[in-house]
């Protein structure tokens, strides 16, 4: 969308996101400390290394367990959009929580004088063929480096010279991150701790997070086996007026690929419900100021043709529309991007 | 989400799910807590 490369685009809503998230951070470590301090003082400085490195460990977890939530909650409810919003902060901060974290575990062996110790359970190679006993601190660090990977390629720089589609293939590691997370914590201080907090924690946020996206794939499935097709081959929508005005139904071609027809007035048009940038739904957005506007991160593109307004580049394969017998019907087969195809609605149809 | 990309997370998901589960479920019961 940007037609020059800018850092960070900062809007007033991007300000006010990442003060929140930084405030709830603030206050989480800050109570897990206050509490942990109350309930069992430490008694020296690696004592309270330990502390700070539980602290900002399991704020890391908590975090990386709502980022993973908030994609399959968006889709589940429309409610959850504004978290979708400025999600790259939320993960970058995620990984400095975590890197923070780690930082406490090299501090607290440099300060008993100990670092080859730490170095030697990560060389500890009989480990390794063990369950009970696999050095954890190994997950933990393989879970860093995802999620510092993640991290330094959270910028739309990386996507385009990616390309989106090796980029959300990338960024999908984020998974395997949350599982090591998972196991890290599983066979390090569960194996210590005898509190129910941690399995609980852990059970907790892992469970939610699957249920999530198990839940909203089951309620897409439906529509990936595509919608019926008229007899010459289109797919009838619906009645001009059962499109929302200014907003869209989602269809499904034969191939699952999903369409979004729109409706501007009496203007009705269809184009790829993927946007451009990151393949938000754009069905789910509205149309304002005379363009559809993805409601993912707000690009947009003229519902006439599928073309980014100027001075932007982007464009949408369309798809061309009809009104049959007072029906809105879809050619699923998609035209190039940016072909104009866009129709009035006959007049009484309406 | 692409059709593809929407059947790697159905694929996916399943997997991790049971495939963390069970080693947190295996790490939770063959753990042996050291004494107070």
């Amino acid at each position: 969308m940007s037609a020059e490369y800018r850092a960070v685009q900062w809007n007033r809503a991007k300000l006010v996101y990442d003060a929140v998230l930084l405030a709830a951070v603030t206050l989480f470590i800050g109570g897990f400390a206050a509490i942990a301090w109350r309930v069992e003082p430490p008694q020296n400085l690696p004592g309270a290394l330990d502390l700070w490195l539980r602290a900002f460990g399991v704020c890391a977890f908590l975090m990386l367990t709502m980022v993973l939530s908030i994609g399959p909650l968006a889709r589940l409810s429309p409610r959850f959009l504004p978290l979708l919003y400025n999600r790259r902060h939320f993960g970058v901060l995620t990984f400095c929580v975590a890197a923070i974290h780690a930082w406490f575990l090299f501090d607290y062996y440099w300060v008993l004088n100990d670092l080859p110790k730490l170095g030697a359970q990560f060389a500890n190679w009989p480990a390794y063929a063990k369950f009970i006993g696999f050095p954890f601190k190994t997950l933990g660090l393989a879970a860093l480096l995802i999620l510092f990977l993640m991290a330094s390629t959270s910028h739309d720089f990386w996507l385009n010279f990616l390309s989106p589609r090796i980029w959300k293939g990338l960024h999908m590691a984020v998974y395997l991150a949350y599982g090591l997370v998972v196991i890290h914590v599983a066979l390090g201080i569960m194996q210590y701790e005898s509190t129910p907090l941690i399995p609980l924690m852990l059970a907790g946020g892992f469970g939610a997070v699957v249920t999530f996206h198990l839940w909203a794939g089951w309620r897409e499935r439906g529509l990936d086996r595509g919608a019926a097709l008229t007899g010459d081959g289109w797919i009838a929508v619906g009645r001009p007026r059962e499109i929302p005005d200014k907003g869209a139904r989602i269809t499904a071609a034969p191939g699952g690929e999903r369409i979004a027809v729109f409706r501007d007035g009496n203007i009705i048009g269809a184009l790829t419900n993927l946007c451009a940038h990151q393949n938000g739904p754009l069905g789910e957005g509205r149309i304002v100021d005379g363009c559809v506007t993805c409601p993912w991160h707000g690009f947009q593109y003229r519902l006439a043709d599928g073309c980014a307004p100027p001075p932007y580049t982007e464009k949408l394969a369309t798809y061309r529309v009809r009104v049959k017998r007072g029906v809105v019907e879809v050619d699923p087969r998609p035209l190039p991007p940016g072909t104009p195809a866009a129709i009035a609605c006959p007049s009484g149809t309406l | 989400m692409r059709r593809a990309h929407r059947l790697v997370h159905r694929a996916i998901w399943p997997f991790l799910a049971l495939a963390v589960g069970l080693g947190f479920a295996l790490a939770l019961a063959l753990r042996t807590l050291p004494h107070a």
